[in-house]
């Protein structure tokens, strides 16, 4: 295996890969574990993979389908549950943005898994539904009702956080 | 949408660079010596010695948990026959032709129905229903389309997106039933064909608890604890006690309990974390519940097990992750997938041709503060490679699923696929 290309690729990205994992996972360890695992399985096949295909869309199909089959197990994420508290609205002082993060943590720790995939793929890695299908290994009518699901739900988890959805990106900054 | 795109990205700000190259390249060698020593077996499997269907046993007897617990389980819930001795896993057939992805998503209490989805992507029916293993497909409505729950009878309840809306149906005698209501997303079914869940009339936004008497029945709504709570309904018995849990506006979350005639209350429970977040029943029968309350992100869990008629609860002495719950004692932990009884640990067989990922394999991560870790984490406790999804009132069938390759194509991914476990 050319562990020096497998470095250099990793390298090149090890930022985006832990944003992405941090939204999918919420969680530092967990973030950290689930990149580890999804690395493992692409320094497997490296040889293979970097020769024959295209390592990022492999990454990507890997990272989410680990995070939607095996690291998210437990059967309350798959579930209607009921839902912590969050703040009606985000505060006028410098706690704004921290609060609208931790708003955006809980409204994604209430997403199934795959829910929470297809936001990340299509809203935060801009993937069109063709290629979040391919990542998700999933139609793209599928693609397309679980992203309906993941808006919804978000919406009616938290209606503050539904109106900063819609809001133009101008009125955030 | 460019609105979401700035939240996730100022949420993902948050991350660290979490820099796991070497132990990637450490695993994944690890992983490509593995697979070697697996293509003895593919090859093996691929000679048709072993087929789908095949059951295993362990290869190991049951061992004993080598971490004492402070105490053996408390109360009602302390073991009331022998131990497992041990567990066979097989996967569940599929219909001729269907490619392997597949999943169980519930079974019912006496564990001869489970049930599932397949993933044929070319129109044809992908409900699954299995009946003692014997498998049938059914066509789904919208997009979508999943079980949910089945009862003793097969009465499988089925949510789904049509259009925007969420609706429900129940299959029984062959067909399938359109429950009444609007964005109406069922979650439970008891033996007698009594079904509860969610209505959504006024927008997606909360939901209403509902029960419908009967499959044809127009939804009657539970009573509520307060104004303006967020409210899951998870499980309803045979004699109708429901059991869910909600929040009220700027307070943590609770269990509720409705009574058969829709009644609801909130259960007396001493020492209740002031920072319980997750609640759900493990286990309900005959006006038993066992509840689980995950606490501060899941680091600790509490056990209780309320008796509906008394209204008594009993703090139970589990270990963390334990998400089913068998009558006579048996507890399944989903996060190692070991059955526990008193202090025996028995480990859940994986399937023949499971990829060598299990990241017991992983190497070490770099010490974190101890304050940082869960109190029941433990490094050097084997993940379990798999999903739990049901496990039956006796505790001897238990349903999920777990990826495998497959031996036909071993250059392809791993799939997941739909098991079961029988134990004895």
């Amino acid at each position: 295996m050319d562990e020096d290309s497998f470095r250099e690729f990793v390298g090149a990205r090890l930022k985006r890969l832990s944003r992405v994992a941090y939204l999918l996972t919420g969680d530092h360890h967990a973030a950290e574990d689930l990149l580890q695992v999804a690395l493992i399985k692409l320094a497997a096949r490296w040889k293979h993979v970097h020769r024959e295909s295209n390592p990022d869309a492999y990454l990507r199909k890997i990272l989410h389908h680990e995070h939607i089959s095996v690291w998210r197990r437990s059967r309350y994420l798959r579930e209607e549950r009921s839902h912590a508290w969050v703040p009606d609205q985000p505060t006028t002082d410098g706690t704004e943005a921290a609060l609208r993060r931790m708003m955006v943590r809980q409204a994604l720790s209430k997403l199934t898994p795959r829910q929470r995939s297809v936001i990340v793929l299509r809203f935060f890695e801009d993937l069109s539904e063709a290629d979040t299908a391919k990542a998700m290994r999933c139609s793209t009518g599928t693609v397309k009702s679980q992203t309906s699901h993941a808006l919804q739900r978000l919406r009616r988890l938290a209606p503050e956080l539904a109106q900063l959805i819609d809001s133009p990106r101008e009125a955030l900054v | 949408m460019s609105g979401l795109r700035y939240l996730l990205e100022e949420t993902a700000d948050e991350a660290k660079v979490y820099d796991v190259t070497q132990p990637a390249l450490i695993g994944g060698r690890r992983r490509r010596r593995a697979r070697a020593v697996a293509g003895s077996t593919a090859i093996a499997l691929a000679a048709g010695i072993v087929a789908i269907g095949i059951t295993l046993k362990p290869a190991a007897a049951p061992t004993a948990d080598q971490t004492p617990r402070s105490a053996a389980v408390t109360g009602s819930n302390a073991p009331q026959v022998p131990p497992p001795k041990e567990c066979e896993v097989a996967k569940l057939a599929l219909p001729a032709g269907y490619p392997m992805k597949s999943v169980v998503a519930a079974g019912d209490p006496t564990g001869r129905f489970l049930a599932g989805r397949a993933y044929p992507r070319d129109g044809r029916d992908r409900l699954l229903l299995w009946d003692n293993g014997q498998v049938r497909a059914l066509p789904g409505h919208g997009s979508d389309a999943e079980f949910r729950a089945v009862n003793s009878s097969g009465h499988a309840i089925e949510i789904s997106l049509v259009g925007e809306d969420t609706q429900s149906w129940v299959y029984h005698d062959g067909g399938f039933t359109k429950l009444k209501g609007v964005r109406a997303a069922a979650t439970a079914i008891n033996s007698k064909g009594v079904v509860v869940g969610l209505l959504h009339p006024d927008s997606p936004g909360r939901g209403v608890p509902v029960v419908w008497r009967s499959y044809s029945a127009e939804p009657e709504r539970l009573e509520l604890p307060g104004d303006d709570w967020l409210i899951g309904v998870h499980a309803v018995d045979d004699a109708g006690n429901i059991i869910g849990s909600g929040s009220a506006p700027r307070s943590t979350v609770s269990p509720l309990i409705w009574s058969p005639d829709g009644k609801v209350r909130r259960p007396a429970i001493p020492d209740y974390p002031p920072n319980a977040e997750e609640v759900h029943p493990i286990s309900l029968h005959s006006g038993q519940v066992t509840l689980s309350v995950s606490v501060d992100g899941r680091k600790s869990f509490h056990y209780w097990r309320i008796d509906l008629a008394t209204g008594s609860s009993t703090k139970l002495d589990l270990p963390a992750w334990v998400e089913h719950l068998a009558m006579n004692g048996w507890a399944l932990r989903t996060i190692s997938g070991t059955l526990v009884s008193g202090d025996i640990v028995l480990k859940l067989p994986d399937l023949p041709n499971r990829p060598s990922k299990s990241p017991a394999s992983l190497p070490p991560r770099p010490t974190r503060p101890p304050s940082a870790l869960p109190s029941w984490y433990d490094p050097n406790e084997q993940r379990a490679s798999a999903i739990f999804t049901t496990m039956s009132l006796d505790g001897r069938v238990i349903g999920g699923y777990q990826s495998v390759s497959d031996p036909a194509r071993p250059d392809q991914e791993t799939e997941i696929v739909a098991t079961v476990w029988r134990c004895h």
